[in-house]
């Protein structure tokens, strides 16, 4: 079998009807595109998209087409937000309306945004989610920052507004995103290289001024009294244990 | 073989979490039902010398080791579907197979009997302790037919499809449904306990006669009891150490069940974790609350009378059906409001096991298309619902079917089905945690319950003593007069033998179907999912 590439999944997916974007290490790559400086590639195996609920059929067609194994027991269990197919070695871990991990994301109607990914606030938005930030995903996290730089609602930046009115409303993805930030901020250096580590910790600086200061709900506000006594994030575990095979 | 199947991931949140699974198996013991039961049949003269907590701590004991094979079997293989995975990977599919299919046959059975508990059990007392509240005739009689075997069919049909709609839109509904139902039900219980506590024999003997007065129509309901009941009245008898043993089987009905959250291990988030607070933890919490609901009811009501009302036969005495320790907590006081806590959280306990038994049905079968051993159609996602659509509806539809049966068959009337699980299941399955440690050595020492004491693995020695408190429950089962299965009355043993074997016929037989269509199942079992 050829080796399928995202665009084809999504290319696929759009011929018979439906819309879907990429997410992950390979949309990193695509939306930093040359920009992106050596030290923050990193090789990407798997596709991650994201769908929506209205184009499940076309997903599934889509699949059946490009020859794409599903995971069969993981859709059976999961497949009302998530799916997961195989190409070859090539594993593509789909999206239904919601990015659930450490925390929650609604990104069913964000699609629209650009023609191949998700909007780079939405992108970031995925890396500063993680509690448990490994270095590929303040890598990846560097890389949108430096690349997209910060704006509010320009073509191809991160959009800090709608970043800030999320997590304002969210006080245990804000406490999780500041975090993973002031990680990144001592970090810079290692991640990112000495020349680079000064604009990073800028952009990261700044961010964390407009998270800072931007208005927060009454939600959040009294989630905040409770603080970090009560958990506030997710751990999402490997998925593999879904097997319900008895196979030995 | 690795069954690991380990591979870098994203990530995922599962659906049910440590407190889930807690309340999900404290659910499925069902303390409320469990009391009722003790008080309904244990005292009723059928156990001369019965002693119910000394049955209520040793059936505990006797069922432990099983609660904690199961515990760590889901810890070392957090997946969906039970024995069917974790007796399939430690002997052979064959004995995995008939192990699952033993259970769910009688899982499908008892989706019926919790169906027919809420109108048994549930309404009718409610609308019977409303009736007398508020001197309302209409509200008894309507108590009266839910009782019926056509009230208890129809209102549980009603609750098996609105269940089967929540497990369309999801399990983590339920899970929310349930945490917060289960609240409810546990303050009304400990309300029922304060109400109980409150009363000596004395004080309550009036209560019920003033209560139940008013629809038997007797000044004395009590004394009309003792009357019809004559020399076959409970008097208290020395301890006898044989007649609390047999007497387990009905702490058993409940406390051999902490390991429900194994059928949903691959939706459980730290399944390690989880599952071994999980399944012992409610084993325990709910032994301790039995206990503790056990000695208000006999401190407030005393064993006689409770053995005299469980022994008349309701309709003697003008009683419509007999009343369970919630209701006589509810004849205990003439707070209307208090009347509807403790009739309201009764009923939510009444119901507690049949979304589970659904659940299990559910993920029984789909373990088993998925593996070629079921229709493939079951384990189909409906494109609509975006849920096993297929395996619900089959979950409910056989549950309905055996609600009836249970409705209007005394014969199905009877706890059997329970020795049928315990001997073709839970017996099964502490053998399979015997060899397990050897027979899957890399998986044992990869997982997170690899202990050893002296050499000798812990899972190994559990499944012994799992095996060995199996065989006395079975022995029990055997000698309970009031169990519905005996040498001297075969037909459930016939029917317990008949559900077993049937697993057998139906694996070999599906086995043959398939390969007629060029479909070799073994191949099923061998593949590993793609890498």
């Amino acid at each position: 079998m050829a080796e399928i590439t995202e665009h084809d999944v999504i290319a696929a997916i759009a011929a018979n009807g439906g819309i879907a974007r990429l997410i992950g290490g390979r949309a990193i790559h695509a939306m930093c595109g040359e920009q992106l400086p050596a030290i923050l590639r990193r090789p990407s195996l798997d596709i991650d998209l994201v769908t929506t609920g209205s184009s499940r059929k076309a997903l599934k067609a889509a699949m059946t087409e490009l020859g794409c194994v599903p995971e069969q027991e993981f859709n059976l269990l999961n497949g009302k937000e998530r799916m997961m197919f195989y190409a070859g070695d090539t594993k593509i871990d789909i999206f239904i309306d919601v990015f659930r991990m450490c925390h929650v994301m609604k990104l069913g109607h964000r699609l629209e945004l650009h023609p191949l990914t998700l909007a780079p606030a939405d992108l970031l938005l995925t890396k500063l989610q993680v509690f448990h930030a490994e270095p590929k995903d303040l890598s990846d996290t560097a890389a949108l920052l430096l690349a997209c730089g910060l704006g509010s609602g320009e073509l191809g930046a991160i959009d800090t507004g709608y970043i800030a009115k999320l997590l304002g409303s969210d006080w245990g993805f804000w406490r999780t995103a500041t975090g993973t930030l002031k990680t990144l901020e001592t970090r810079a250096e290692e991640i990112a290289g000495t020349e680079l580590a000064t604009p990073l910790r800028r952009h990261v600086a700044e961010l964390l001024q407009v998270l800072e200061s931007a208005p927060k709900t009454l939600s959040w506000r009294a989630r905040a009294l409770v603080g970090e006594r009560s958990p506030w994030y997710e751990l999402p575990e490997e998925p593999d244990s879904n097997h319900l095979s008895t196979t030995a | 073989m690795n069954v690991n199947f380990a591979r870098k991931a994203t990530g995922l949140v599962r659906q049910a979490g440590a407190k889930d699974v807690f309340v999900y198996n404290v659910n499925f013991i069902n303390i409320a039902i469990g009391v009722a039961f003790m008080f309904l049949f244990m005292p009723n003269g059928s156990y001369p010398g019965v002693n119910i907590y000394i049955s209520t701590i040793l059936c505990t004991i006797v069922v432990l080791p099983t609660s904690l094979v199961y515990a760590m079997f889901a810890s070392a293989m957090p997946r969906s579907g039970g024995e069917y995975v974790y007796v399939s990977r430690a002997t052979k599919p064959l004995f995995g197979f008939v192990a699952s299919w033993n259970y769910t046959i009688w899982c499908f059975f008892y989706i019926g009997v919790p169906a027919a508990f809420l109108g048994k059990y549930g309404i009718s007392a409610l609308f019977r302790e409303l009736g007398v509240s508020f001197g309302s005739t209409a509200m008894t009689n309507w108590g009266n037919w839910f009782s019926t075997p056509l009230g208890t069919a129809l209102t549980g049909t009603v609750l098996i499809i609105i269940f089967a709609i929540v497990f369309i839109y999801g399990v983590s509904l339920y899970m929310r449904i349930q945490n917060v139902l289960f609240v409810i039900a546990s303050i009304g219980l400990a309300i029922t306990a304060v109400e109980l506590l409150r009363h000596t024999p004395a004080s309550s003997l009036a209560a019920f006669n003033h209560y139940a007065g008013t629809f038997t129509g007797k000044a004395d309901t009590y004394k009309a009891i003792t009357t019809n009941l004559g020399s076959n009245a409970v008097t208290p008898a020395p301890f006898d150490l044989k007649q609390t043993l047999i007497a387990m089987t009905w702490p058993f009905t409940v406390l051999g069940f902490s390991i429900a959250s194994a059928y949903i291990g691959g939706e459980i988030k730290g399944a390690n974790r989880s599952q071994m607070i999980g399944m012992p933890g409610s084993l325990i919490y709910s032994s301790i609350w039995l206990l503790l609901v056990s000695f208000v009811t006999l401190h407030a009501f005393g064993f006689s009378f409770l053995g005299n009302l469980g022994a008349v036969t309701p309709g003697n005495v003008n009683l419509g059906f007999t009343p369970t320790f919630s209701e006589l907590a509810a004849s205990l006081t003439h707070h209307i409001w208090l009347v509807l806590i403790i009739g309201v959280s009764f009923a939510l306990w009444t119901y507690a096991w049949l979304p589970i038994y659904i659940l299990t049905c559910t993920r029984n079968l789909l373990a088993w298309a998925l593996d070629g051993l079921a229709p493939a159609k079951i384990a189909e996602v409906n494109e609509r619902t975006h849920s096993p659509l297929t395996a619900i509806v089959v979950s409910a539809v056989l549950g309905i079917g055996f609600l009836w049966l249970y409705a209007y068959d005394s014969t199905f009337s009877t706890i059997s089905g329970f020795f049928g699980q315990v001997c073709g299941t839970f017996f099964i399955t502490s053998i399979g945690a015997i060899v397990f440690p050897y027979t899957q050595k890399d998986m044992f020492e990869g997982s997170p319950v690899a202990w050893r004491v002296a050499g000798v693995p812990v899972l190994s020695i559990l499944g012994v003593l799992s095996a060995c408190g199996m065989a006395l429950i079975a022995w029990a089962f055997l000698h309970d007069p009031q169990s519905g299965i005996s040498f001297s009355q075969p037909f459930m043993i016939y029917v317990n033998l008949g559900v077993f074997v049937s697993g057998f016929i139906y694996f070999y037989a599906t086995k043959l179907i398939q390969a007629r269509q060029g479909v070799d199942i073994d191949l099923a079992f061998a593949e590993i999912p793609p890498e």
